[in-house]
């Protein structure tokens, strides 16, 4: 086209460079699905997804390093051979000696937790991908698909529980946070379940029918959802709100919602009836359930100045919250001041799986695997280092 | 910092763009990122038309071109002889590549709107966040629903993995050639191939949102084309001609006197035969490529 015309190399390479750099920051962020499960934790093993592609078993001792146990998918064991696992966003759950979990896939596993064996065949016939769960309910296991499926299977053999249609009962909108059981006072059990589409509902495991006369609905896309009290959810929205809703009716508190300064995407800590939570601003806030306004000793909320995904954990007197910077701060809960100097999480990715309690010392893990302890006594957050014959 | 400029000013107000067409167009992404690309590819015509026209009067001084490329064989007065055609002309060499430069930071920002409106992890969700202006309208349509005419947008899509290649072959073939070098011209025939087989190459990794930009892109790109060069094939003149640069009017104006008056014209240089005849009558007269007074000048 531009035959004969030679254009100087300083000149070629200053076209050149801008449209590289530009090309480079419009592709990056696009990342593969990582996950944001949190770890699991019974006494010190701890059951967690070490890399998007596997789980790993260890268990932390209170001196020296963590001891390896399994990783699963492991090819050298049965039937594990063509196992494939892509990213884990709902939270293990453990029942018995069985660790069931699903991936992005929409594959779901049971997993003997003492060798990492396969307890039963995986279950693949799933609608969609899926953010959030299984719950355990009962015998049963329910999860939801980002296609809007609700599934319901019996934990034993993965078939349709009873009264549950094989492909699970559909929804007009994805289904991104884990169900929530609860076995009610009157004997039944229910499951609630919201969807991005602003919906809530509240379903009998019996059957699947809809027990509120119609949903609760909101603006914006639920993401999470969370049981607070048995007759209170926590329901976070897309819209920068948090709603506070009637196990029993259906209807909100605070219709109006508890405002955010952005997306309210994670479950909260709960203690004397305060949920302590952060949004994608960077504010943590102490919701008193009961004035439905912000606990009356904090004066403001708390500054952590970078996106909170991730669910915080208390820890006695101190909230221990993980940023997605990533930096652990250590927030008094009478005050909502700083208990200590905030801890940086260096060349660790950054955190969206929820901090979960461990022994005082909650554990963070940080997308590029690497789980510490973040003590609130020193503000030092320590990573586990595994030993062990394989990692 | 080159990022977070493109980020602000282009990306942020294109998502936002995008969210608000998907609203606006019953909830389907697909629509919108039809009516995006079509809206986009309007407010650029004024630049894709300036390059049309640049390139098709660089097809037009090209015989010019190719006899200078075999009366000089030093690359120093044959560049010379070039830049004066191209001066004369009206044409800018760089005239193609401004547009399509100043283009392509809009078509890499569209690409990456596109994949980042359709969620295709959860990260890519959660990561929208940072993107999105702080109005209910468009914070409360998140996540958009990423089905269109039965297909996910998120996931590759084999027809629109062929469609990709048609119409990108489509658009290649209706663009004019400027070289009428054999050599050159059998490169670009090649192109019209490897070019769809390409991007269909590319598309079998793309989420199906992004391949139904492309389409509709070259489907856009098709009609330009067609309006700017017209379609012989079918007998569709352009709809948009060339404006005549200043020189090439001069240049008319002068050849119709000279015809009129039985003799060359004077001073006059340009693509058509008729000077093309007098420019090699002076040549064979005064040396080559050189008028009496231009040899007078150099050598007094």
């Amino acid at each position: 086209m531009l035959e004969g015309v030679k254009i100087p190399r300083k000149t070629a390479a200053g076209l050149l460079l801008p449209a590289i750099l530009v090309l480079t920051a419009a592709c990056g962020g696009i990342k593969n699905p990582e996950g944001w499960a949190a770890p699991r934790l019974d006494g010190d093993t701890t059951y967690y997804f070490q890399k998007h592609d596997h789980l790993t078993a260890i268990t932390i001792a209170s001196q020296g390093p963590a001891a390896f146990l399994w990783n699963f998918p492991d090819k050298n064991k049965p039937g594990q051979k063509d196992v494939s696992l892509k990213a884990g966003y709902g939270d293990p759950v453990i029942d018995g000696d069985t660790l069931y979990f699903l991936d992005y896939q929409g594959k779901l596993f049971a997993v003997d937790r003492r060798d990492g064996t396969l307890a039963q065949t995986p279950f693949t016939a799933i609608k969609g991908s899926v953010t959030g769960g299984p719950a355990l309910a009962g015998d049963k296991l329910a999860f939801g698909t980002t296609d809007g499926h609700l599934y319901v299977l019996d934990k034993i053999g993965f078939t349709p529980a009873p009264g549950w249609p094989p492909d699970g009962r559909t929804f007009s909108d994805g289904i991104w946070s884990p169900p929530v059981y609860q076995k009610g006072t009157d004997g039944k059990e229910y499951l609630y379940v919201a969807t991005m589409g602003g919906r809530l509902y509240k379903l009998s495991l019996a059957d699947g029918s809809e027990v509120w006369s119609q949903p609760f609905k909101v603006s914006g896309a639920i993401a999470d959802l969370a049981l607070l009290t048995p007759d209170l959810l926590f329901v976070p929205s897309l819209n920068k709100n948090v709603y506070l809703v009637n196990t029993s009716d259906g209807t909100a508190r605070n219709p109006d919602g508890f405002g955010a300064g952005d997306w309210v995407w994670t479950t909260p800590a709960f203690k004397d009836n305060v949920a302590y939570y952060g949004d994608f601003s960077g504010n943590v806030y102490a919701l008193d359930i009961t004035t439905l306004q912000l606990k009356s000793t904090w004066q403001r909320p708390y500054d952590a100045k970078s996106k909170v995904k991730a669910a915080p954990a208390i820890v006695d007197n101190v909230l221990v919250v993980a940023t997605r910077e990533p930096q652990v701060h250590f927030i008094d809960l009478n005050t909502g001041a700083a208990a200590k100097n905030s801890f940086k999480l260096a060349n660790a990715g950054t955190v969206r799986a929820a901090v979960v309690p461990h022994d005082g010392k909650p554990l963070v893990l940080t997308t590029s695997g690497k789980l510490f302890e973040a003590d609130p006594t020193t503000g030092i957050a320590t990573e586990v280092v595994v030993g062990g014959p394989k990692q | 910092m080159i990022g977070e400029i493109f980020t602000l000013v282009l990306i942020n107000p294109m998502i936002n763009f995008l969210i608000i067409l998907n609203n606006v167009l019953f909830g389907s992404f697909g629509l919108a990122i039809i009516a995006f690309t079509i809206v986009i590819r309007l407010i650029t015509f004024p630049l894709t038309l300036r390059q049309l026209h640049q390139t098709r009067a660089m097809q037009s001084i090209q015989p010019r071109v190719q006899e200078l490329n075999k009366k000089y064989s030093d690359p120093k007065r044959r560049q010379e002889e070039m830049m004066k055609i191209y001066r004369e002309s009206g044409v800018n060499p760089l005239g193609c590549l401004g547009p399509m430069l100043l283009q392509f930071p809009i078509l890499i920002a569209l690409y990456y709107s596109i994949r980042q409106t359709l969620p295709e992890s959860p990260e890519a969700l959660e990561n929208l966040s940072t993107h999105l202006y702080s109005w209910g309208f468009i914070q409360n349509a998140v996540p958009l629903k990423d089905t269109f005419l039965g297909m996910d947008l998120r996931d590759t899509n084999l027809l629109m993995v062929v469609l990709v290649g048609l119409t990108t072959w489509a658009q290649t073939k209706t663009t004019v050639s400027v070289s009428t070098d054999e050599r050159a011209k059998a490169q670009q025939q090649m192109m019209t191939y490897m070019m769809p087989l390409m991007f269909a190459f590319f598309a079998l990794s793309f989420p199906s949102g992004v391949s139904l930009y492309w389409v509709v892109n070259s489907l856009v790109g098709i009609a330009f084309n067609i309006s700017t060069y017209g379609f012989p094939l079918l007998k569709i003149e352009p709809i948009f001609k060339p404006k005549t640069p200043a020189a090439a009017a001069r240049r008319q104006e002068a050849e119709g006197n000279a015809a009129r008056a039985g003799s060359p014209p004077q001073g006059s240089r340009g693509s058509t035969a008729a000077h093309t005849e007098t420019a090699r009558e002076l040549r064979t007269a005064n040396g080559p490529g050189r008028s009496k007074r231009q040899n007078r000048r150099r050598r007094p």
